[in-house]
């Protein structure tokens, strides 16, 4: 069994579905359970999703790299990117409780991702670019 | 990408969605629900093939079911698989949507043309 798994892809919303694939293999292989897999693997969808639309933007070419690893007693999902760098504090959480009429659109991307992992961090540096880590407690 | 199929059965849509509900499918899947909007303001989301449904995806049934309900119709959906029905319950979406067990009870919630609506039996 490898202690790391990665996978670099262009950014392409085309190869979610395979990011997605990736890291459900990964998750299995280092001990996840099938619920703790579901939510890793959604959580890097959104990630992913976001680094392709907004870090990168449309037809702006650039690469994803992902690493599966064990930390720890934590599973962690690292994504790094050259895309414009991204603040999570400017984006306000959801508000689920308000009227349908009411809903802000977004913002429900992130709030997924911390919904679902138990840990994330983002960091951006000028020399090396983004780089986002998620972490995910296994099961005893 | 490709739009996803839709047929009419007794004055209601029905748009029959699969595989995953990425960003990637976001876009056309938008595109199937507005054309079926602009037909018929009562449609209902078949998820019987869906296996994922992300943020994007979410946004635009969200969307979708407003314009719905602003011009007196509704956009329900059925036969949602635990997982996809999980991430409803996350985004707080089971709340504004009518969840229904199946295409049937789907339809037979819309009422017929002047008759009073009713929710679906709850699934």
């Amino acid at each position: 069994m490898l202690d790391h798994y990665d996978l670099t892809v262009s950014s392409d919303l085309a190869n979610l579905a395979r990011i997605a694939d990736f890291v459900a293999g990964a998750a299995l292989q280092l001990g996840l359970t099938e619920q703790q897999v579901f939510e890793v693997q959604m959580a890097t969808d959104e990630a992913c999703a976001n680094v392709i639309q907004h870090a990168y933007g449309p037809g702006v070419p650039g690469e994803l790299h992902v690493r599966c690893e064990l930390a720890g007693g934590d599973f962690v999902v690292t994504i790094r990117d050259r895309g414009r760098p991204f603040d999570p504090r400017q984006v306000p959480p959801p508000d689920l409780t308000c009227p349908l009429e009411e809903r802000q659109i977004g913002g429900l991307g992130l709030y997924f991702m911390g919904q679902l992992m138990d840990r994330v961090v983002f960091r951006s540096d000028p020399q090396t670019g983004n780089e986002l880590k998620m972490y995910k407690r296994r099961s005893p | 990408m490709s739009e996803f199929p839709t047929r009419e059965i007794g004055g209601v849509i029905i748009v029959e969605a699969e595989g995953r509900l990425d960003a990637l499918v976001a876009t056309p899947f938008g595109e199937t629900l507005r054309q079926a909007l602009e037909r018929q303001a009562r449609v209902v989301v078949d998820m019987a093939h869906v296996t994922y449904i992300s943020s994007s995806c979410l946004r635009v049934l969200l969307m979708g079911v407003r314009l719905a309900r602003r011009e007196g119709g509704d956009l329900k959906l059925c036969c949602l698989s635990p997982r996809v029905r999980q991430i409803f319950a996350l985004a707080g979406f089971d709340l504004v949507f009518q969840l229904c067990e199946t295409r049937a009870k789907a339809l037979a919630s819309f009422a017929p043309a002047g008759g009073p609506e009713h929710l679906c039996a709850s699934a």
